[in-house]
């Protein structure tokens, strides 16, 4: 009865509102997690029309069926959508489902964070269709290179869509982001230390810490060209001090992590699912993290190798060369760990494992590819050919799709508490696996015979037309294949019989729960002494539905889980997490409305919705927290903790560190780009008269001072907090003054020369870092006024100074940056 | 988290050293400064080796460091790491003895 009662209180505490306002007030993990998969596989069928369109075109030489514009947006589109729309939210909407419940937890770090993800990359992806729709789609390929995506050779707005359509479903990937590495660093389950942790939470924490430091370059790269395209600001034009190449630097520095990031989260589905169709413990758990740790590392010293054919010294090429075949190692320790696991094991052939033998024949013939291209006169002979595009078809679609489709199958009893009705799966797969192939395999020789990419004709006398046509056969019969698999998997959602609770017999906390999953996922948190929870004791989940772990209980319609000690897993406090909030959609429809005003060249309007998002900020901060002091709190097995508000090293704290590190990223890559120009573009130095000045750097410099040293003060002595969080806000606005009369005296207009763009967009990231440190500093003198941040509820101070402190010391770099920089002009 | 970054230093001074090294490479010969400086090595070539030497001595004090605490298992995935960040450290940037610097 007791149970009962408890299971009803969380239901009452957990669940979201009814109706409409539900849907746009939801923050439930497993919602939005599913919406993520959901919107992600209908992507992924829009980008697989247009694959079929693609195929349909090149099928037979010299056809009519679409003219070069209309396949430059169909070629770009598929890209586009299968890289930023299907690939990322699919891996977003996995771990953004699967990640507490592995861990042991009721939901992620950030609920209001997921929320916002979800509405930025749902009204980031559809103005991307609408202009699908409209004929106005991107179409100079899903790299954008400039000087083609310029306003000179695409003067209509398909090159906008693409950079302010992709960087606002980027706001998506970067809150994902943030939120798996904190969820997987505080939320776990009591004393589930880093090495109990599910292998799959590794492979999660580097694909976003991958994430964290590999989408800032992009995003960078977009606001650079987008300036370029809007105002005039030549950071791309040779004849003005620019250069194309920086584009390429800036877009494949995410670009080739972007591949691992993609198949990383695919392989830890592997990890997990192979030893429990295994049926035998994963071989090399320890080998497999550190390969997965060297991959994540070793995958940002490749994104030279997209540039064998530019003219980069040959040195400089042997460099990326070797790291790119360094990397096939640690991918192949994973490939035998795999094979081991199997070898030791007694495998179930279920239809998983079709998918996971895929898998290996693809994957492994995409990285035998890999490592061709990566010898540098292989790559340059075979670049930009067919080739190339039947390479890393087999490297995305072996190494994250047939993943997906095991993971598919494997979880969706776990999504639905339902069996597959029909052997349709099987079907599926033979068509999936024998279409690819038919489709991709002889496309190598297709390339190797010297047909380009992205070409959308040929002539007969090429010779390459019956291999276009099997291609074109293959592709048909994989879309079949998807669209079978669409269907059994909506059969099973529809008509299932019901599953009985871990089907498999996994080993993963996930497993341990109601199926289908409540909002709550645990009535009782789970605390754990090694990594197969469940292979040690089967009647856990039992145990905890019937309130006999931690938390198991409720108090008010507090939402709570434990946070733990980031490496041993030790309880360390009661998180306190917010409940369902408009907020969200609503900031997402305000950010919304910057990029629509830019979109539409209302530049003026543009300045509105920043404010507005500003205040969206402010509002959304504004409803955390707490007046009310609720001291330790009782477990459930005689332990009390402190709840959230009361510790220093809140998620909040840690999720304001890993933003700022984003933005340290994206800064440094402004940093490379301005010495990448000064260095290697033409047409340097700038004309005009530069010289040294020091008055400015010095206003700046006393004005960071002030602010780092009052934030310091304040943190040391709460007595002085507010004091010292209202003079710290005092020097970053003297800093700001400093900054923004340094550039309007001494750089030149933006247009002029790519150094005063890259001058005049220091100054603006400079500007901006200070503005948001002083808005935190401003914030949390009211909050201190407000009863909210007291001596027992510290942790807001901490979080406004972190903010600020990277304000000032942004603000000290650039100031010092250009006024050098000039001086040596 | 210290431990963690512990765990990964080697990768992170790999890091480090990947990004070093090409920059000077880059600097160099944007630069010009091809001229023979020592042993017949051109002045970019001569500071490259250097550099290489000297962060590749980096990583072996940093492994010799995490070899000294060997305990736990992120403690040993750590070693292993220490190895690959030398390992990838002498093998990315052995273009420096094979190629000429600047063509």
């Amino acid at each position: 009865m007791k149970a009962i009662q408890l299971h009803r209180d969380l239901t009452r505490i957990w669940e979201g509102e009814p109706g409409w306002r539900g849907v746009l007030t939801s923050v439930s993990h497993t919602d939005l997690g599913k919406r993520f998969i959901i919107a992600a596989a209908v992507f992924f069928g829009i980008g697989g029309v247009l694959a079929m369109l693609i195929r349909a075109q090149l099928a037979t030489p010299e056809s009519a069926f679409a003219g070069p514009e209309v396949y430059g947006q169909i070629f770009t589109m598929h890209g586009s959508i299968m890289m930023f729309l299907f690939a990322i939210p699919m891996l977003e909407g996995l771990a953004i489902y699967l990640l507490p419940k592995i861990l042991g937890a009721r939901d992620l770090a950030y609920p209001r964070l997921t929320a916002l993800g979800w509405w930025c990359y749902l009204f980031g992806g559809s103005i991307m269709i609408l202009a699908l729709l409209g004929g106005v789609a991107p179409d100079a390929g899903w790299f954008l290179y400039p000087p083609l995506s310029g306003k000179e050779f695409t003067p209509g707005v398909n090159s906008d869509v693409w950079l302010l359509g992709i960087t606002f479903v980027e706001i998506s990937a970067m809150c994902a982001a943030i939120e798996i590495v904190v969820t997987i660093l505080k939320f776990r389950a009591a004393n589930m230390s880093l090495t109990r942790m599910p292998i799959m939470a590794w492979y999660l924490l580097a694909t976003a810490g991958m994430m964290i430091f590999g989408f800032p370059p992009l995003i960078l790269g977009s606001i650079l060209l987008e300036l370029e395209r809007a105002f005039g600001w030549p950071f791309f034009q040779p004849e003005l001090g620019g250069s194309p190449l920086l584009w390429q630097h800036l877009f494949w520095l995410f670009g080739h992590p972007e591949v691992y990031i993609i198949f990383l989260p695919a392989a830890g589905a592997l990890s997990t699912i192979i030893p429990v169709m295994a049926r035998t413990p994963l071989i090399g758990y320890g080998a497999i993290v550190t390969a997965v740790m060297a991959l994540a590392f070793l995958s940002f010293g490749l994104w030279v190798h997209h540039m064998f054919t530019t003219g980069i010294p040959h040195m400089a090429l042997g460099f990326f060369s070797a790291a790119s075949v360094l990397v096939a190692i640690p991918t192949a320790v994973q490939i035998f760990a795999w094979i081991g696991t199997i070898w030791a094991g007694r495998p179930k052939f279920t239809l998983p494992m079709y998918y996971i033998v895929g898998f290996f024949i693809v994957f492994v013939l995409g990285g035998l590819t890999g490592v061709m291209l990566a010898i540098v006169p292989f790559d340059q002979q075979a670049h930009d050919t067919a080739f190339v595009t039947a390479h890393l078809h087999y490297v995305l679609v072996g190494g994250f799709v047939f993943p997906m489709l095991a993971a598919a199958y494997y979880w969706m009893p776990h999504a639905t508490g339902r069996t597959r009705v029909m052997r349709l799966g099987i079907a599926a797969f033979w068509l999936i696996f024998i279409g690819f192939n038919l489709t991709f395999l002889h496309m190598h020789l297709t390339g190797l015979l010297g047909m380009p990419r992205r070409m959308y004709t040929y002539p007969a006398e090429a010779g390459w037309t019956w291999l276009n046509l099997i291609s074109s056969v293959g592709s048909f019969m994989q879309a079949f294949g998807f669209g079978l698999f669409a269907i059994d998997i909506a059969l099973q959602r529809r008509v299932g019989n019901r599953s009985r609770r871990d089907p498999w017999n996994a080993e993963t906390l996930e497993w341990a729960m109601p199926t289908p999953p409540p909002q709550y996922n645990f009535a009782s948190l789970p605390t754990v002494d090694c990594r197969e929870p469940l292979t040690r004791d089967r009647l856990l989940g039992a145990g905890l539905a019937a309130g006999r772990g931690l938390l198991g209980r409720t108090i008010g319609h507090r939402r709570e889980t434990l946070a733990v000690d980031m490496v041993t897993g030790a309880p360390e406090h009661v998180a306190i997490l917010p409940g369902p909030s408009i907020v969200p959609f609503q900031t997402a429809l305000v950010i919304g409305g910057f990029f629509l005003s830019m979109l539409l060249s209302l530049y003026w309007l543009a300045p509105v919705f920043i404010f507005g998002t500003a205040v969206m900020v402010w509002r959304w901060t504004a409803t955390t927290g707490t007046t009310e002091d609720h001291g330790p709190v009782d477990t459930g097995h005689g332990d009390r903790l402190p709840t959230s508000f009361a510790v220093r090293g809140s998620v909040g704290y840690w999720g304001s560190v890993l933003a700022i590190a984003a933005s340290a990223t994206l800064f440094a890559s402004l940093v490379f780009g301005h010495f990448f120009l000064w260095v290697v573009a033409p047409n340097w130095p700038p004309p005009g008269d530069f010289g040294a000045y020091f008055l400015e750097p010095a206003l700046v410099t006393a004005g960071a001072l002030l602010a780092l040293a009052a934030a310091r003060v304040g943190a040391r002595d709460f007595a002085r907090s507010r004091n010292g969080a209202m003079i710290s806000a005092c020097g970053l606005a003297l800093a700001i003054a400093g900054l923004l009369i340094g550039a309007i005296r001494h750089l030149p207009s933006p247009g002029e020369h790519s150094f005063a763009a890259v001058g005049w967009t220091l100054t603006s990231y400079a500007v901006f870092s200070a503005i948001v440190g002083l808005l935190a500093q401003v914030f949390i003198t009211r909050r201190i006024a407000s009863g909210h941040t007291t001596p027992d509820r510290p942790h807001e101070l901490r979080i406004a100074a972190v903010w600020s402190d990277y304000g000032a010391a942004v603000a000290l770099a650039v100031t010092w940056i250009l006024s050098l920089s000039s001086a040596s002009l | 988290m210290t431990a963690l970054i512990r765990m990964i230093s080697g990768l992170v001074l790999w890091s480090i050293a990947f990004a070093v090294l090409y920059a000077l490479q880059g600097l160099g010969c944007a630069r010009g400064w091809t001229d023979p400086a020592v042993f017949g090595l051109t002045q970019t070539k001569a500071v490259l080796l250097a550099v290489w030497a000297g962060l590749i001595a980096s990583q072996v004090v940093l492994l010799l460091w995490l070899m000294r605490r060997r305990d736990t298992q992120m403690e040993r995935i750590g070693i292993a790491i220490g190895w690959i960040g030398l390992g990838a450290t002498v093998i990315t940037a052995l273009p420096i003895l094979t190629i000429s610097t600047c063509f």
